[in-house]
This record gives C-alpha cells, structure tokens and sequence, in this order.
C-alpha cells in the first residue's frame, strides 16, 4: 500500500484523532443545516439554552451593570424556552389530529435545531451589539438594533426549521401545515412573552428590576394603541 | 376513566375511526368515559379563562376560575344537548341509518376533539390572561383571543365530524350494497349489478368473489369494512394509516351529509349564544364578580361592539 493511501485509510479508521474544532464545527452545521438527529435534540437544546444566555449576557451590558447582564442572561433563554414550551401543546394535538404521531417525534427534533440556530445567530451577533453599545449613543436606537438582531436570528431559525422539515415534508405533506400554524403561534405567544418579559437591555435611568411595573399589560393593545395614536396625530 | 382517555387518544390518532373500527356501524368508545374526560378538558380550558380574573384582584377574583370551570363543560354540554334532538331527528328523516347510540358516540367523540385541541391552546390563554393589563382593550382582546380559539377548535371539531359521518354512512351503504348484490345473485338477477348508482361501481378486487362464497352477506366482523378501505385508497395510501381529519372519498349519502352540514351550523349558532347566556367567562376588570350577567343584546352584537372598542370606533 503506498503512503497516502495508508494515511487516508487511517484518518478514516480514526476520526476520533479529528481536532476538536472540527468536530465542534460538524456538530454546529449539522444544526445549521437541520441534520440533527434524534439524538441530537439534547444536544441543540443544550446549545440553544447557552448561546441565549451569552447573548444575554452581551444584550444587558449597555449601562454596565453587571445586574442588568444577570438578569438579562435569564430572560433571553426563557423567552426562547417558554414560547416553545407553550406553542408545543397544541402542536402536538394538531399533529396527531392530522395523523403525524408518527413524524412529531422527528419535528420536535426539527423544532429544537431551529431554537439552536436562533441562539448560535444571537451568539454570531452579539459582538456586533457590544461594538454598537461601545460605539453609538442611545437607548431607543439600542433597542432597535437588538430588534434587528433578533429578526436576523429569527430568519436562522426559520431557515433551519424549513431544511430540518423538508425531509418530514416530503414524507407527509401535511407537516408544512402544521410546521406553518405553529410558526404562527410561535410568533403570537412570543411577541407577548417578550414584552412582559422587558426590559432585556436596561435603560440607564431606571433601576435594574426583572419585571417592569407596566408589564403587565398586553403588546398588541400597547401596539394597537400607537398605531392609533401616530394616525390619529 | 384510564381506558377513556386512551381512547380519546386513540381518536385523535384516528386510530378509533378507521374502516375496520366502524364496520359494526358503531364507534366503539366508552361513552360515559369520553363524557368524563369531555368534562374535565372543559374544565381546564374554563380555569385558564376565567385566570384572566386573578391577576386583575378583586375580592371574588378566584370565583370567577371556579365559575368558568364548571361553565365551559355547561357551555358544551347544554348546547348539544338542545342540538342533538333536531339532529336525530333530521338525519332519520334524510335516510341516515345512524342509530340514536351510534350518533351520540359520535357526538361525544367529535367535543372530545374539539375539547382536546382547546385544552391543549388553554395555557396560552391563561398566559395572556396573566400578562394583559386591566384595562377595557386588553379585556376585549382576551374576549377576542378566545373567541380565535374556540373557532379554531370547533372547526377541527366539526371537521372531524364530517369526515368520519363520511366514513360511517359509506360503510353502511357499502353493507347495504353487498347486500343487494348477494340478493340479486340469489336471484339470478346478474344485470341488476351492472346497474349500480355512481361512485360505487369500482369495488374492491375480489369482493365480487368474496360475494359468491356462502354466508358472503353475514361475512366476520371487519372483512367489509377491509374491502371499503382498499376501495378508498390511492396508490401508496392505506387507510390504516389515515388521520383523524383525513378524508377518504366524497360523501356517497349526499342527504344525510347535509343535514349533518347544516346541524354544524345551527350547533354553532346555538353555541355562540349559549355562551352568551353563560357570560361571564373571563370576568371585566371594572365589573365584580357575577355568575350570570342580565339577559341583553347577543353574541353577535357583542362580538360587533368588541371589534368597535379594538379598532376605535366607539370607545366603553
């Protein structure tokens, strides 16, 4: 056997002896790119809760206080985690109702990468927030950057959810309906957890508390009610 | 009440409603413990709408989560039971061979789907009730969810009921038809056969044959109703893997089905209403706690005058 071929045939017999940065890399695109397994769920949820916590973290440091960062690093995976765990239930009935009990266990799967991909996208962000915070001035322009950066992560997710489907679809056409419904309820439920769940970044002037006094209160009247006011003049 | 819940999973899997299950004409379900589990799903959904209360205060606050507990389970129970008359009724005089227990089952597994998917939706609810605020909009836009949500569960629901009615009044004429075709044989009557109304004449491969054997018309339990599900299905499809919602094949009764049709209707209507007559359910932040509200208007002026107060143009 000549050289090469031995060396090829070893690296194949061992890919245990593949760096570890490659193999942290393997694991992330297979997220990415909706190639997580059963096995894998834990796996992404893992990733998705540590990567929500680090752009907490970031998210929170705008006045600098280490409090702030605290509670921000626990708000970014709740949000992210309770919407899941509230849109879940009727998915799961919906799904059987359709007759997928048989794919909801690979859609779930499919739902966890997508959270995964959401906080690896905040993660890949969150050193263009703390450049934003360290460069620019201003608490509403913070709060519309950090909303930009979650559309962007929003756009991850939906990608990964789509390819991690596109399997489960051609299986089951009737799982791009359900997949669809519950991106609604997603957004719906979300929209409302993160507006009960502010401040995420910590305006300077106001002392660093988990719940604001107002949160109680629904987004989409609290939306409803601008938009009437900015036509109504 | 185990086996009861089993077996309403066993219905939203469509596990309960395939040909095989329905050959005997019947669901085969507990009906005293689908009732049970019906009452409870009620329940639960009532506790999350009547949350909405508790974290707005008040003195009887935690009234208002009983009093919707035990009237969501009220709500559904009254309104089938003044429908379920008309419906009998009607669908006998349309030719439905339904039998008054078959219809009832039917019922009660159609709200258990109807009160799973709503349970199910129960903890979304109870979360806007817990973080919308205590003023008029956000009370209205709780009314409003609500009424999202149960239109959503009454259309699976209902749609559920349609498609397995469909299921059940095929088999039955399909029985029927088996029937007539054995008769006719006996007979000699062989052009009788050819003469078969639309829609039915691409029977099965080997039914004819299975017809020719002795005792063919009083065949074991399930062998017809194998026959009308490899009838119904398309290639690569098997209807033992068919969902609840999946529909298999056009409705063969067209008069039973639409008194069906139109009962969907009426048992909306008449459930909007009553809902209206049970108010309150979630309990208006400036108003104490009541079981039943006066008699005025209804449901539909209600629900005119909500969108009014949400988009502005006239405020409470």
């Amino acid at each position: 056997m000549s050289e090469p071929a031995r060396i090829d045939a070893s690296a194949e017999r061992q890919p245990a002896s593949e760096h570890w940065l490659d193999r942290a890399d393997a694991r992330l695109r297979g997220v990415l790119h909706g190639d997580a397994q059963e096995r894998g769920l834990r796996y992404a949820a893992r990733l998705a809760l540590v990567c929500c916590l680090a752009y907490g973290l970031c998210m929170g440091s705008y006045a600098g206080r280490p409090g702030q960062m605290m509670v921000s690093a626990v708000k970014v995976p709740l949000l992210l985690g309770v919407t899941t765990a509230l849109t879940l239930p009727p998915l799961l009935v919906v799904g059987t109702l359709l007759g997928l009990v048989s794919k909801l266990r690979r859609l779930l799967v499919a739902i966890a990468a997508a959270q995964a991909a959401v906080g690896l996208a905040l993660a890949a962000v969150a050193p263009y927030t703390l450049l934003w915070y360290t460069t620019i001035a201003g608490y509403p322009i913070a709060i519309l950057f950090n909303g930009a950066m979650f559309a962007v992560a929003t756009v991850a997710g939906h990608t990964a959810l789509r390819r991690a489907t596109r399997p489960l679809v051609a299986e089951a056409p009737n799982v791009r309906w359900l997949v669809r419904l519950w991106v609604v309820l997603y957004a719906f439920v979300g929209v409302q957890m993160g507006w009960v769940l502010r401040p995420f970044i910590g305006n300077p002037g106001a002392p660093v508390q988990f719940f604001r006094e107002s949160a109680w209160s629904n987004a989409y009247v609290e939306v409803w009610r601008i938009m009437r006011q900015v036509v109504g003049g | 009440m185990l086996i009861a819940i089993r077996r309403l999973d066993a219905i939203l899997r469509g596990e309960a409603t395939r040909p095989a299950d329905l050959d005997s004409g019947d669901l085969r379900i507990p009906l005293a413990g689908i009732a049970l589990v019906n009452v409870g799903l009620a329940a639960i959904y009532g506790v999350c709408m009547g949350s909405y209360a508790v974290f707005r205060g008040g003195d009887d606050a935690w009234m208002q989560v009983i009093a919707s507990g035990v009237k969501m389970p009220a709500l559904f129970g009254l309104t089938l039971l003044i429908t379920l008359p008309s419906l009998y009724v009607f669908s006998a005089l349309a030719g439905s061979s339904l039998k008054l227990s078959s219809v009832v089952k039917l019922l009660a597994a159609m709200l258990g789907v109807c009160l799973a998917v709503l349970a199910s939706l129960g903890p979304i609810v109870a979360f806007f009730g817990v973080s919308a605020g205590d003023t008029v909009e956000s009370y209205q836009f709780m009314k409003l969810l609500n009424v999202i949500m149960c239109g959503v569960a009454g259309v699976l629901g209902l749609g559920f009921l349609l498609r397995t009615l469909n299921r059940m009044i095929a088999i039955e004429m399909y029985k029927q038809e088996e029937a007539d075709r054995a008769e006719a044989l006996e007979r000699g009557e062989s052009e009788v056969i050819d003469d078969e109304p639309a829609g039915v004449s691409d029977a099965a491969p080997g039914s004819a044959e299975r017809d020719t054997e002795p005792g063919g018309v009083h065949a074991e339990p399930g062998v017809r109703a194998r026959a009308f599900a490899q009838r119904w299905d398309g290639p690569g499809e098997s209807s033992a893997n068919a969902g609840a919602l999946d529909s298999m094949g056009q409705p063969t009764d067209r008069r039973a089905a639409r008194v069906y049709r139109v009962w969907v209707v009426v048992f909306a209507v008449v459930g909007m209403q009553m809902s209206w007559v049970l108010r309150p359910f979630i309990g208006h932040p400036d108003m104490p706690f009541t079981w039943f509200r006066d008699r005025e208007a209804n449901f539909f002026f209600d629900v005119v005058r909500m969108l009014q107060t949400l988009l502005g143009i006239s405020g409470e």
